[in-house]
């Protein structure tokens, strides 16, 4: 479970690596290429929208592709907006939610243990050092914090 | 649209919009905080922090939801749809904050990476099965806010124009479908987080009425929009539709109809009927609901215009909405079944010429 999380982590960091340096170069040459209303763009506007560069550089390189006319890019700026197909979408992901949101709340609150579960939890050591360590103290930090501010609720 | 895209594009209106949203915002945090100190004195600020941050991106999240099916159901909440995607980016920075601070708090004091910890650390120890039931209340339940949280990040990265337009609106609307699911995650989150420590009534109860209202809105609001689909069909003739009576399209504003099962805009602008697609080049929206200013026909979500007579936006904006002929026939407006060619001008029919 660890190992697979680090590994995910880390093909994630490699991902994002790999998107900011997409972003230098599409900065310097995509972003005129691909929409002619980026020309004469500001600073703020080339700021605002280098996150989702980051994040969705797979998608750019293949728009940006498509402009240079390799192949087609589904959807672009011409495309129509298929209203219907939306709205059927937006139907499904209601009733899913609707479905499966209520049952899992309601399952969770009738699972509530008659005491809170941090009478479950062991005590922590006092300055954690080891991973494991750590990893005891963190939900017992949690749970000491809940149990100081839980008048809030 | 067609011009050099800026960061924002500020106006008086999202002016107001921002400045209303921070002085709400500030007045609940101050809230949340006066409580919470006067309840428990000894609170730590790194607690208000998360517990601020969270509370009040939560009670965003409901408004944004509740936003969309209020637009459809009363068009006095229009002014809210218009901006509404700074109301996203708000939601992100203060998940942000949530979940940074608790990453900080119970995650970074030991040796691991804090975000391995994130994601593991409740579950390296969880047994499905615990004392003969199942064991929710030890359920992982951060991994779920840090679904939810990207789910937000990509929402709020591409909520400029330039991803609605690069990205094309049909997988733009589509990846912002994802609000449902990290709404679905947020409950779980909260379902099997805090409301496994916290006994009271109080939180279970606002989630379940904030769910209520969401679904409950969105349920009226999806009634209203299969009624229009259901508009019984009327007459059908040399490839024309019957569509509504000529008064129920008033002198500059539009009526939707329906068309060979499509949504159609009508709109009477100088005495004259016009007919053109209702779904917005923008985002969709429905054109129809919209008016005639300056003798262009308005979308009512955030003001796209196209001309009536050729369906273009007006230079230097570039987008094209299709239009279609009509006729006057006995008092009833008739639409042709398919469009015209694009940018065609085509002149409407004069409401006189019955
Ligand atoms: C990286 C992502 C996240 C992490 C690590 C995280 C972690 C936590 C933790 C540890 C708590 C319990 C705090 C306590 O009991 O004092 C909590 C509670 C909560 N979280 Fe998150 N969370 C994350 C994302 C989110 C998101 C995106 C939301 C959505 C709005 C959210 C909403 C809440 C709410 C409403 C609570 C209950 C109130 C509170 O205790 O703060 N969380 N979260
Ligand atoms: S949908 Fe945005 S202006 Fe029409």
């Amino acid at each position: 479970m660890v190992v697979v999380v680090q590994t995910s982590l880390i093909l994630l960091a490699a991902y994002g690596v790999l998107g900011l340096i997409f972003a230098l170069a599409f900065h310097g040459r995509g972003l005129p290429a691909v929409d002619t209303n980026t020309r004469g763009a500001g600073v703020g506007f080339r700021w605002i929208i280098t996150p989702g560069i980051v994040a969705l550089w797979p998608l750019l390189a293949w728009r940006w592709r498509t402009a240079h006319g390799r192949g087609s890019f589904p959807g672009g700026p011409d495309a129509p907006v298929p209203a219907r197909r939306l709205r059927a979408a937006h139907a499904l992901a209601w009733k899913a939610l609707a479905t499966t949101a209520p049952v899992i709340v309601a399952a969770a609150l009738w699972s509530r243990p008659p005491e809170a579960p941090r009478s479950r939890i062991p005590l922590p050591s006092p300055s954690p050092s080891s991973s494991a360590d750590s990893l005891r103290s963190a939900p017992q930090n949690l749970l000491t914090n809940r149990v100081r501010h839980a008048a809030v609720f | 649209m067609s011009t050099t895209y800026r960061a924002i594009d500020w106006n008086r209106q999202k002016r107001v919009y921002d400045g209303t949203l921070g002085g709400l915002l500030a007045l609940g945090l101050g809230l949340f905080v006066g409580i919470s100190v006067l309840v428990s004195p000894n609170i730590t600020v790194e607690t208000l922090l998360i517990r601020g941050s969270s509370v009040s991106a939560l009670l965003l999240l409901h408004v944004i939801l509740c936003i969309g099916p209020l637009a459809r159901l009363n068009p006095r909440f229009l002014p809210l749809l218009y901006n509404r995607r700074h109301l996203g980016v708000t939601l992100f920075l203060l998940a942000l904050l949530h979940g940074a601070f608790a990453t900080v708090q119970f995650h970074a004091l030991g040796d691991e990476n804090p975000l391995v910890s994130v994601l593991t650390a409740y579950g390296r120890d969880y047994r499905v099965f615990a004392d003969g039931r199942i064991n929710l209340p030890h359920f992982p339940f951060e991994p779920f806010g840090v679904l939810a949280l990207f789910l937000f990040f990509l929402m709020a990265a591409t909520s400029h124009d330039f991803w609605l337009r690069n990205l094309g609106a049909s997988f733009w609307k589509a990846m912002h479908l994802g609000v449902y699911l990290a709404y679905g995650s947020v409950l779980v989150h909260v379902a099997l987080g805090v409301l496994q420590s916290e006994r009271g009534a109080i939180f279970p109860g606002l989630l379940a009425v904030g769910f209520v209202v969401v679904a409950g809105l969105h349920l009226a609001a999806a009634r209203k929009e299969t009624r229009i689909d259901r508009g019984k069909p009327l007459g059908e003739a040399d490839g024309y539709a019957e569509t509504c009576r000529v008064e129920d399209v008033a002198e500059g504003r539009g009526k939707v109809v329906l068309v060979a099962g499509q949504r159609i805009a009508l709109f009477r602008h100088q005495g004259r009927i016009h007919a053109t697609s209702n779904v917005c080049r923008h985002q969709g929206g429905p054109v129809g609901e919209g008016r005639i200013v300056d003798g262009c026909i308005t979308c009512p979500w955030h003001g796209w215009n196209y001309q009536p007579e050729d369906g273009c936006s007006p230079p230097p904006f570039t987008e094209v909405l299709e239009t279609y002929d009509t006729r006057i026939q006995d008092g009833r407006v008739w639409v042709r079944t398919i469009a015209n060619p694009p940018r065609q001008h085509c002149a409407g029919t004069a409401v006189t010429a019955t």
